[in-house]
Order: C-alpha cells, then sequence, then structure tokens
C-alpha cells in the first residue's frame, strides 16, 4: 500500500471502529428481534477490541493486522467472560461494557498517536 | 526474477495486453457452476441416504457444479496475469459447496455432538455458572461461554442461532491464517491459491463445526501464521548435507542457496507487541478446548527447536499455563480419569484405539471407513513427494516439515477418544496441503495445457474424495425434523428428574435443561477410548429397559427410539435393518410402558400412564 492509501486506511479505521461500536451498543440496547442484532453484535465481538488493538502495532499489511484482529478479539471476549464466570460474576452486558471500553480505547490512543506525528 | 520463480511453476510470460478470454470463460463456468449447485441442492433427498453417506443421494447437477468450479479455478490460477478477486471467488463458492450444503438442503442441524453443545451453552447462558458434575466440557468452558455471551447479547433463546452456518463462516475465517502461512512459505502466487484450494478438499475430519476444535483452530492457524511471517527469526540456508545426496541436489551447490521469503521486517516495539498478543491467544485456548493448546505448545517448541522462532518464554508460559489449568479448574476431570488416562498413553494403545476401533460396521460403513483410511495415506504419501519435490528444486522448508511433524507426538499422549489420528492429521493439515499442491502443481518444463488438464483431474478425484471421507458418517448425522418433533416432545412431557433412555447416542437430545435429566443408553457402551456397541439382543434391551424403570420408580422413565438410531446401529454395529423397529414394538407391547407419541421420526415411550399422541 502506498503512503496516500496507508493515510486513508489510518483516517478511516478508527471511523469503522467507533461507528461499529456505536451500532451494535444501539442494537443491544434497543427491543429488536436477534435476526437484526447479529450482524453488527457479531461483527464488534469478532473484530472491534482487538483491530482497535492491533492497529496500534502499524503492521502495515492489511490481511494481518485484520487476522490478528479477529482472533485476538476472539481471546479478549474468552478471556473476560472466562474470568467473569469463575469470579461468578458473569453478566453479558458488562463483558460487552467493557470489550467496548477497550476498542474506544484503543482507537482514541491510536488517533492521538496519528496527530502526533 | 526472483529466486522462487526459477524452480516452480513459473507464470507465462506477461504480454503487454493479455486476452480477457479465460478470464470470461472462468467466470462463466464458476457462475454456471453456482446455478448448477442451486438446481441440485433444491433436488437433494437427504432422508434416503444409505451407509455411503451423502455421495449415495448426491443429484448429478451437485457433480456438475464441483467440476466446474474445479474448471474455473484450473483455468484461473493458469491465467497470463492471475486475478485474486476471482481466485477468492473461487475459493469463496468452493467453501459453500463443501460446506455449506447442510446448511441449505437440511431443516435441522446435524450431528449429536452439536446439539449436546447448544444444551451445554443453554445450561451457561441459565445459570451463569458451570457445572463439570454434569458435562466433562465443563473442564474447559471457554467456548461455551463465550456462545452463551453472545446468546445472551442476541437476545436469543439458544445458541441453535449459530450452527446452522458455522461450518461456512469457520473455513471462510481459516483463509487469512492459511494464506499468510502459505505466504511464508513462498513467493509463488499459484502455489498459495492451490494450498488453500488443497486445504479445503482435503479437510475431511469434520471438526470445523459449533464446537470448540473449529473455533479454536482458528487461533490455532493464526498463531502458526504470526509465528511464520512477523516473528520469525531467521531464514537459514538447506544444510549442505542435503546437496550431497544426487536425487535431491540435480542442479548443483547453486540451487542450495535458494531461501524461503524473508520474514516481514518489525521493529523491536512491534515484535514484542506481537510476542504479547500470541501469548494472549494462546493461553486464551487453554480453557476453551483440551488439545488445541497441546498442539500449539508442540508448534511452538518445534520453531523454538529448528530455530525458527527464538521466543522461547512462549513455549513455558503456555505449558504453565496448560499444567495450571489442569491442576486447578480441570482438577476433577483428571483426578476422576488419570487412571484411564494413564493407561492409554503409549503407541500400542493409540493405533488400537484410533484404527481398530474405527473398522468395525455394515459393509458399506466398512468401506468408508477403509476409504478414509487409504484417502489419507495418499495424501500424506502426495504430500511426501512434494517435499521430496521442493527439495530436489532448491527449497528446504524445514519450518513446514518440521511442522507436519510435530503434531504426531500427540498420538502417544492419548487417544483422545479414538480420535487422535483424526486431530493429528488436522493438526497437520495446513503444511501437507501445501506440499500437496507443491506436488500436483505443473512444473516449469512441463506443457501447459498437460499440467493443467492433470491439475484438474487430480484436484477432481481429491474433491470427489472428501465428498465420501467427509460426510460418509451423513446417514445418521441428518436428523428429519419429524425425529426432532419427538424429542422435543419427550422434554415437553418429562418432567425434571426424568432419566432418559436411549438404545444408542445418536440422536438429537441434551439441546435443553442438560442439568434436570439424567442419561442412559441400554445398547452402547461409551468409554474413554470411544464408544463400543453391544450385540443386538432384543431380549436383553427389554431387560435392560425393564431394569431401569424398576429401579427408578420415583421418578419418570422415558426411552425415545428414533431413525437415526437405527440408522447408525446399522451402519455402525451392523445389526440388521428394522431392529430398532422391533425393539419399539416389542416396548409397545411391554406391561408398565406406555407409549406416549410416535411420528415417522421416532417413538416415545415412558413409565407413567400418560396416552399417545402423534406428530
Amino acid at each position: 500500500m502506498d503512503s496516500v492509501g496507508r493515510h486513508a486506511a489510518r483516517r478511516r479505521w478508527p471511523v469503522i471502529l467507533v461507528g461499529s461500536t456505536l451500532l451494535a451498543t444501539i442494537a443491544v440496547a434497543a427491543p429488536v428481534p436477534p435476526g437484526v442484532r447479529v450482524p453488527f453484535v457479531l461483527w464488534f465481538l469478532g473484530v472491534c477490541p482487538g483491530l482497535a488493538i492491533v492497529r496500534l502495532a502499524r503492521l502495515e499489511d492489511g490481511l494481518g493486522e485484520l487476522v490478528t484482529g479477529v482472533a485476538l478479539s476472539f481471546a479478549l471476549l474468552a478471556a473476560v467472560a472466562i474470568a467473569s464466570i469463575y469470579a461468578q460474576i458473569w453478566q453479558p452486558y458488562v463483558i460487552f461494557g467493557i470489550l467496548a471500553a477497550i476498542a474506544l480505547a484503543a482507537v482514541a490512543v491510536d488517533v492521538a498517536r496519528t496527530r502526533s506525528r | 526474477m526472483t529466486t522462487e520463480q526459477l524452480t516452480l511453476p513459473r507464470s507465462p510470460p506477461i504480454s503487454p495486453t493479455p486476452s480477457t478470454r479465460p478470464l470470461v470463460i472462468s467466470l462463466v463456468t464458476l457462475l454456471t457452476g453456482v446455478a448448477l449447485w442451486g438446481v441440485g441442492v433444491s433436488r437433494i433427498k437427504l432422508g434416503r441416504m444409505n451407509d455411503f453417506g451423502l455421495v449415495s443421494v448426491m443429484p448429478i447437477e451437485v457433480v456438475g457444479a464441483l467440476l466446474l468450479v474445479t474448471l474455473s479455478f484450473v483455468i484461473t490460477i493458469t491465467m497470463a496475469r492471475a486475478r485474486p478477486i476471482l481466485v477468492l471467488l473461487d475459493l469463496a463458492v468452493l467453501v459453500v459447496m463443501l460446506y455449506g450444503l447442510f446448511a441449505f438442503a437440511a431443516t435441522e442441524p446435524t450431528g449429536e455432538v452439536t446439539w449436546r453443545h447448544i444444551g451445554i451453552v443453554d445450561y451457561v447462558r441459565r445459570h451463569g455458572t458451570t457445572n463439570p458434575q454434569i458435562d466433562a466440557y465443563f473442564n474447559w468452558p471457554g467456548f461455551f461461554v463465550v456462545a452463551a455471551t453472545a446468546v445472551k447479547l442476541l437476545g436469543a433463546d439458544s445458541a441453535i442461532i449459530f450452527v446452522r452456518w458455522a461450518s461456512v463462516v469457520l473455513n471462510v475465517l481459516y483463509l487469512g491464517p492459511l494464506i499468510m502461512i502459505f505466504r511464508s512459505l513462498t513467493s509463488d502466487r499459484r502455489l498459495i491459491w492451490a494450498s488453500v484450494w488443497v486445504f479445503l478438499i482435503t479437510d475431511w475430519i469434520g471438526q470445523d463445526y459449533f464446537s470448540p476444535q473449529g473455533f479454536t483452530y482458528f487461533t490455532y492457524l493464526t498463531v502458526l501464521a504470526l509465528m511464520l511471517t512477523y516473528l520469525s527469526s531467521s531464514t537459514r540456508p538447506r544444510p549442505a548435507w542435503i546437496s550431497r545426496i544426487p536425487f535431491l541436489s540435480p542442479w548443483g551447490e547453486a540451487q542450495s542457496a535458494r531461501q524461503p521469503p524473508v520474514p516481514q521486517n518489525i521493529s523491536r516495539r512491534q515484535r514484542g507487541f506481537l510476542v504479547g498478543t500470541v501469548a494472549v491467544m494462546s493461553l486464551a485456548t487453554v480453557p476453551e478446548h483440551q488439545l488445541t493448546p497441546l498442539a500449539i505448545l508442540l508448534a511452538m517448541t518445534t520453531l523454538v527447536v529448528v530455530r525458527r522462532f527464538d521466543a522461547w518464554g512462549l513455549p513455558l508460559l503456555l505449558a504453565t499455563g496448560i499444567a495450571a489449568w489442569s491442576m486447578f479448574p480441570a482438577s476433577e476431570y483428571f483426578a476422576g480419569h488419570l487412571s484411564v488416562l494413564a493407561n492409554e498413553i503409549g503407541l500400542g494403545t493409540a493405533v488400537s484405539a484410533n484404527v481398530g476401533g474405527r473398522l468395525q460396521g455394515s459393509h458399506d460403513h466398512t468401506l468408508v471407513v477403509d476409504f478414509r483410511l487409504l484417502y489419507t495415506l495418499i495424501i500424506w504419501a502426495v504430500a511426501s513427494f512434494g517435499v521430496l519435490r521442493r527439495m530436489r528444486s532448491g527449497h528446504w522448508d524445514l519450518s513446514a516439515i518440521a511442522l507436519t511433524i510435530a503434531p504426531f507426538i500427540l498420538i502417544v499422549l492419548t487417544p483422545y477418544g479414538g480420535e487422535m489420528v483424526l486431530r493429528v492429521y488436522y493438526f497437520s493439515l495446513p503444511f501437507v496441503a501445501f506440499f500437496c499442491a507443491a506436488a500436483l502443481l505443473p512444473s516449469a518444463s512441463s506443457s501447459r495445457t498437460l499440467g493443467a488438464t492433470r491439475l484438474f483431474v487430480v484436484l477432481l478425484l481429491l474433491i470427489g474424495g472428501f465428498q465420501v471421507a467427509r460426510y460418509g458418517n451423513a446417514a445418521y448425522d441428518y436428523f428429519t425434523p419429524q425425529e426432532v418433533a419427538a424429542i422435543r416432545h419427550m422434554y415437553a412431557v418429562a418432567p425434571p428428574g426424568s432419566l432418559l433412555v436411549a438404545e444408542s447416542p445418536d440422536l438429537p437430545w441434551k439441546y435443553r435443561d442438560y442439568e434436570n435429566h439424567k442419561y442412559a443408553l441400554v445398547g452402547t457402551n461409551i468409554w474413554q477410548t470411544g464408544v463400543t456397541i453391544k450385540p443386538f439382543n432384543l431380549r436383553a434391551l427389554i431387560r435392560s429397559v425393564t431394569t431401569l424403570i424398576n429401579q427408578n420408580r420415583r421418578r419418570g422413565v422415558y426411552v425415545i427410539v428414533t431413525r437415526s438410531q437405527s440408522i447408525y446401529l446399522h451402519a455402525a454395529g451392523n445389526t440388521p435393518p428394522g431392529s430398532l423397529d422391533r425393539f419399539a414394538r416389542a416396548l409397545e407391547r411391554q406391561r408398565g410402558v406406555k407409549l406416549v407419541f410416535h411420528n415417522s421420526g421416532g417413538w416415545v415411550f415412558t413409565s407413567g400412564a400418560e396416552g399417545a399422541t402423534g406428530g
């Protein structure tokens, strides 16, 4: 990817990640059928927290970033969910909130670092 | 020109204005295949499968569609200028055709284990906790807790919402890390795409469903991909001793200087970040699955030993994590199974459980099992030829060879319910597929048309073999809406605490209220090393049922006889067809046993006094 393309991607992904987090939050909170929630919630759980973090590493390889981001999202979801089960405080909405906070915090750091350069 | 292009099938020279004819032909072939497949799937009668499984009812249109998609792929990768978007389209269509057929053609989830997984997720969803007393799965509950969290967030009633497309989604997910792995081994695009294709058409193990193994396999592939790309520590040339073997060094010393693609350059900080990411991913698999963390540990250790990965702290960390999980959260399981597990360690037990235990059943089913063994051996033989071909052309794929062999160490650790050979095949498959593709792609010196034709024929044979090997058990893994209705009725009428009895385990039960019922099998023994079907004996079965009824007078006893159990017993136990019908009729005549439900999918009996209903 050339420098112009990289710059565009750098600006595009934070918007996508924040937008996805907001849409997933609305989907979870709104009284809508499961079928409507599926794309928003699964996209968020499977992609957003991990990709937001992986983007901080600046791998400059779209496939590598996406694959690592998805795998890390699953790992984070599993880690938070399992910890809460064994702590006997399993609350899916709290787990969702923690993951959303992780995603938004990572995006904030990413944007701040991009601006400071 | 890169070193890879010197030996591997060389891309034809790029003309200034490449013809678009192959592109159009490939696209038209693919679209015709898709249309044909749609027609074929709408005509398929899954309820008529015999002991050969899916191939016994596969319409000619589906066969034609597989032929056309293979042809489209071969045309695409032998075109003058490779079109990645078209290859991706071919791969997407192949995934749907190979792994999505039941999602389109079956109305109910297939495989009894899928239903049990739904039941475990249901338990976590309702109680917000685990219960190892009910099922050993709760000792590694990660996957089920994740699924329960997603079910709750979606506001769904059950994990059944994920099941239908799980296989397709998982295989699409696998494509990403697979491409990364193959990119780390070669820079030849055709070899990369062919390796992905071969992986998809030889993954006959059937673990890519709604399961901890299917889910964690994606992490396994991603960890491998990261270790082989960003975190690969060196590109060591092949050893000098290989150059001294005449067969492997036909072109002299100059060939031995060839090296695998250079690992991607990353800074020290990025490297530290990725090592941390791999640590989190690997450790997260420990509570999710018994076997995958061991496979990751073996892969990491192997790469450290062959000096292709120098973050040696990672295998130590993962080993500590596995040991800690075994000693604390999963300690009850190991305490209860220690003597059994100790007896299972060893090659003799592994071979007996993995091979001997599976070579039984009806004549047709035994043929399918024999075919699977043959198919696996052929794939391994082709891969071995690929290894030699790569070495002969000067490539030293040390990481890939080591990672092909590493999973075999798992065999001596435990038979894993008689499935370890299958899992070894699964964990080594990415590299086996790479070497198979290297063996099959036409060489630079061969005629382009002849090479493409040969590749097409071999891929077609492999895809045909896949249908037999993968879906050979489909007759009893498939459940009709009628038998699901029978089970639903049983749960609707059976009060909490009832004992639910079946002849054999192959039925869609345990998907709800898992903790509220007890379960018993009267015709099958489930051992740590697998399932043993008792010889069919009608009197003994009736005696077992009446004994259970007498022993459980205080709780209700429900006996369920389904179509799928009957097929399973015939296929895997070689009982005469109609044996379970005789069992059901005998139960109907039995004093103290009442028929409460009957339809074309099954019978439900109880020891109580409820009347019969039909469905």
